[in-house]
């Protein structure tokens, strides 16, 4: 646990001025190779219309006084100074935490879907070009909570696979580790299958007590010990909040030729005509989305539904405004 | 619509060429790598393509493009009402000139062809011909002549198609002698007037017909028949036949009358009269030695009718011809003859009646003209281009089917690129 020299309550990370502004697309983002800068572009678009953080620590100390600026809330108006007074002051803390959040990100080759040069028949029927993969997808929100983590002072961690070897990065605080998990995020490619029961347990060892993990899967892999493993971590006292991503074409199937389809992790090929099998394909998607949910919702689980052509930085408000919301009501 | 060249449209047949492609090519399906298979059934592709024709857009097109060329080699020509109009305002002219008649002043024609000629029906022939093959046009047939009398009959002129006008144009100089001769065999023209003498019409009226001038005496008549109502079919139609011919006008003063056999009982005794004015000597002498008449009615040494009749009969009717002048009537030749009906005999003594007549009249004014109300009557305006021959169209819409085929051939370009933008196989590209 270290001392923060951020003031509080966030004001200077959720209150910047601006009130949902324009989002970034996620084709756009995309490009820019600095994830670090991705993920500060996804921070400012997130904060806005954000008042208060999501992640709250354990204690937050007074630091000082400042005069009250309209906007401030009037529940840190110190009323007896002014009283003696006559002028408005606001009390400022200095925010002291112990939490620690974990990413864990599915580095598995289905989440490298959709891929960057589509098959040219399987072009038609599609209503835009292939889009982000789930993985970039993942990899830019991750960038960007570990900003919005590590700015507020928590520690940050990262569990992941890189080029078929786990990759770990304990949760700490500051820069430095904000930079490696950046870098450990850009450098992460869809490779094989996602030994996703190991990397939850792993991620949940290593947050020493209650912490924050993140995530971010498809959750096609071993779906049952999956989520077994994820009971576990909540039942270790972690609070889990599950990203499923997910892509346009995933969900509706938009083709309408002949198609032989290969499995991305298995290699196994299947000949379907896509239009004659979207209808049930779709049905058949969107109850293993709900069964997900469901079973997030029973093991009370943050779960947010990602569809990769939604910008990163609207989903994550959307999520994160959930999140403050469920907590306000439990608080 | 009409087609040039109807034969290229065989080549439609090639439009099964895509349709057998699109039923018939088995496509692969496409290599699609995807995230996960456990959500999809398996699909029988092959009994989905038999049943189901793919691309159908694509396949509509090349389908019109391969009939909008076979059209194209076809050669289609639309018929509207511009393109009619456009052809009834030009004009295609055969002018035939019947020996130095060249006067002609006429509208301007946008195709104009001269024809040369001393015989009108063989230029009128050569003419139709022209117009025939000449473009598209509204067609017109002009006779220059100096339209003499058999130069040209309504006969000749019913050769010429009827949406072609004909114009007749009077010039130049009746010939200075008759350039045709009567040939033996006549022919009657029913169908037209029968004209003796430059602008007076002969009639035939009467129960006993008779020949007579419209506005003269009966006395003035060159020829007066006389015969019974019976007869008088035949009679006229031996008139007619004779005055189709090209004839010269005796002199007022020689005047002859033919009596039909059946008809010389109501006749008044007729004086025979040895005396005979000079001409009638010669005219006789002519009839005698008419060698056509001879070879129709040879004479008989044996007749019964002595001279001065000179008989030729050989079946036992009498064909006479006697000098005999009634004295009312002085200076007319008198014929008795037995006509039968179509009798070429009737035709050829009315004919050498004529003849002898006339004999050594050779003026100029003795051709007669056809008159202008005749004339008249057989021109006609030209009609309005309705189906034009085909081998005589220089224009067509092939540029227009051409064109349609360049743009489906685009179409189809761009549906196909449209579905398949990139055809490669390297599918698995790093995640960006």
């Amino acid at each position: 646990m270290r001392a923060d020299t951020r003031v509080g309550p966030y004001d200077d990370v959720f209150s910047n001025g601006r009130r949902g502004g324009p989002t970034c697309p996620p084709e756009l983002l995309a490009r820019i190779a600095d994830l670090g800068l991705v993920a500060r572009i996804v921070v400012d678009g997130l904060v806005s219309g954000l008042h208060r953080s999501p992640f709250h620590g354990y204690s937050a100390e007074f630091s000082q006084y400042r005069h009250y600026r309209p906007g401030d809330d009037l529940k840190y108006v110190d009323w007896k100074l002014v009283a003696r007074t006559d002028r408005v002051y606001t009390k400022q803390f200095r925010e002291t935490t112990n939490m620690a959040a974990e990413i864990v990100v599915d580095t598995s080759a289905s989440m490298g879907f959709p891929l960057a040069r589509r098959s040219a028949g399987a072009e038609e029927g599609a209503k835009a070009g292939p889009g982000i993969s789930k993985l970039r997808y993942a990899v830019i929100a991750a960038a960007a909570l570990a900003h919005l983590v590590s700015t507020q002072g928590d520690a940050v961690g990262l569990t992941a696979a890189r080029g078929g070897s786990p990759l770990h990065l304990a949760p700490r605080t500051g820069r430095q580790q904000l930079g490696r998990v950046l870098a450990a995020l850009a450098s992460l490619e869809a490779h094989g299958a996602w030994r996703g029961v190991d990397a939850i347990r792993g991620a949940a060892e290593r947050l020493n007590r209650r912490g924050l993990l993140l995530v971010f899967s498809d959750f096609y892999d071993s779906e049952d010990d999956v989520f077994a493993q994820l009971r576990r971590a909540g039942r270790m006292g972690h609070e889990v909040m599950l990203f499923q991503m997910i892509s346009r074409d995933e969900l509706e199937l938009p083709y309408r030729q002949d198609l032989e389809l290969t499995d991305l992790e298995t290699g196994q090929r299947l000949a379907v005509n896509a239009g004659l099998a979207r209808r049930d394909y779709k049905d058949a998607v969107a109850a293993f989305l709900e069964r997900s949910r469901m079973r997030a919702a029973a093991e009370g689980f943050q779960y947010s539904l990602v569809i990769t052509d939604t910008p990163p930085d609207r989903a994550l408000r959307s999520f994160l405004l959930a999140r403050s919301q469920s907590k306000r009501s439990q608080g | 619509m009409v087609w040039l060249t109807p034969l290229a449209l065989v080549g439609l047949a090639a439009v099964a060429a895509p349709i057998l492609i699109h039923i018939l090519v088995q496509r692969r399906a496409t290599p699609f790598p995807f995230p996960t298979l456990r959500f999809l059934q398996p699909t029988r592709l092959a009994a989905i393509r038999r049943h189901v024709l793919e691309d159908l857009p694509l396949l509509a097109v090349r389908v019109a493009a391969i009939a909008a060329a076979a059209g194209a080699l076809a050669g289609p020509l639309l018929l509207t009402p511009a393109r009619r109009a456009a052809w009834n305002a030009r004009l295609a002219r055969a002018i035939v000139s019947e020996g130095a008649a060249r006067a002609f002043q006429g509208a301007e024609a946008s195709y104009v062809e001269r024809f040369d000629t001393v015989d009108l029906r063989d230029g009128i022939a050569r003419a139709v011909a022209w117009l025939d093959t000449a473009p598209p046009a509204r067609r017109e047939l002009v006779v220059v002549s100096p339209f003499a009398l058999d130069s040209i009959a309504h006969s000749d002129l019913s050769q010429v198609p009827r949406d072609v006008g004909i114009r007749l144009v009077r010039s130049g100089q009746l010939p200075a002698h008759r350039s045709l001769e009567a040939t033996p065999v006549l022919h009657a023209d029913p169908g037209s007037p029968v004209v003796h003498r430059r602008d007076r019409t002969i009639e035939l009226n009467g129960p006993a017909t008779s020949v007579r001038e419209s506005a003269g005496s009966p006395a003035a008549a060159p020829v007066e028949i006389v015969a019974t109502a019976d007869e008088k079919r035949a009679a006229e139609a031996a008139l007619a036949a004779v005055l189709s011919q090209r004839v010269f006008a005796p002199p007022p003063d020689r005047q002859a009358r033919v009596v039909f056999a059946a008809s010389s009982a109501v006749l008044p005794a007729a004086s025979r009269s040895a005396s005979l004015a000079p001409w009638i000597a010669d005219a006789i002498a002519r009839l005698t030695i008419d060698e056509a008449l001879q070879a129709a009615g040879p004479a008989s040494a044996g007749s019964d009718v002595a001279k001065p009749w000179f008989t030729a009969s050989s079946d036992g009717a009498r064909l006479v011809v006697t000098t005999t002048v009634p004295a009312s009537a002085r200076g007319q030749r008198e014929g008795v003859l037995a006509p039968k009906e179509n009798d070429i005999r009737t035709a050829l003594l009315l004919r050498s009646i004529v003849n002898a007549l006339a004999a050594g009249r050779t003026s100029p004014s003795d051709i007669l003209p056809i008159p202008d109300a005749v004339l008249r009557t057989w021109e006609r305006p030209a009609g309005d281009v309705r189906s034009p021959r085909l081998d005589t169209i220089a224009e067509d819409d092939r540029r227009w089917w051409w064109a349609a085929v360049l743009a489906l051939l685009i179409a189809e370009m761009l549906i196909r690129r449209a579905r398949n933008p990139q055809r490669t196989q390297s599918e698995f590209s790093r995640v960006a």
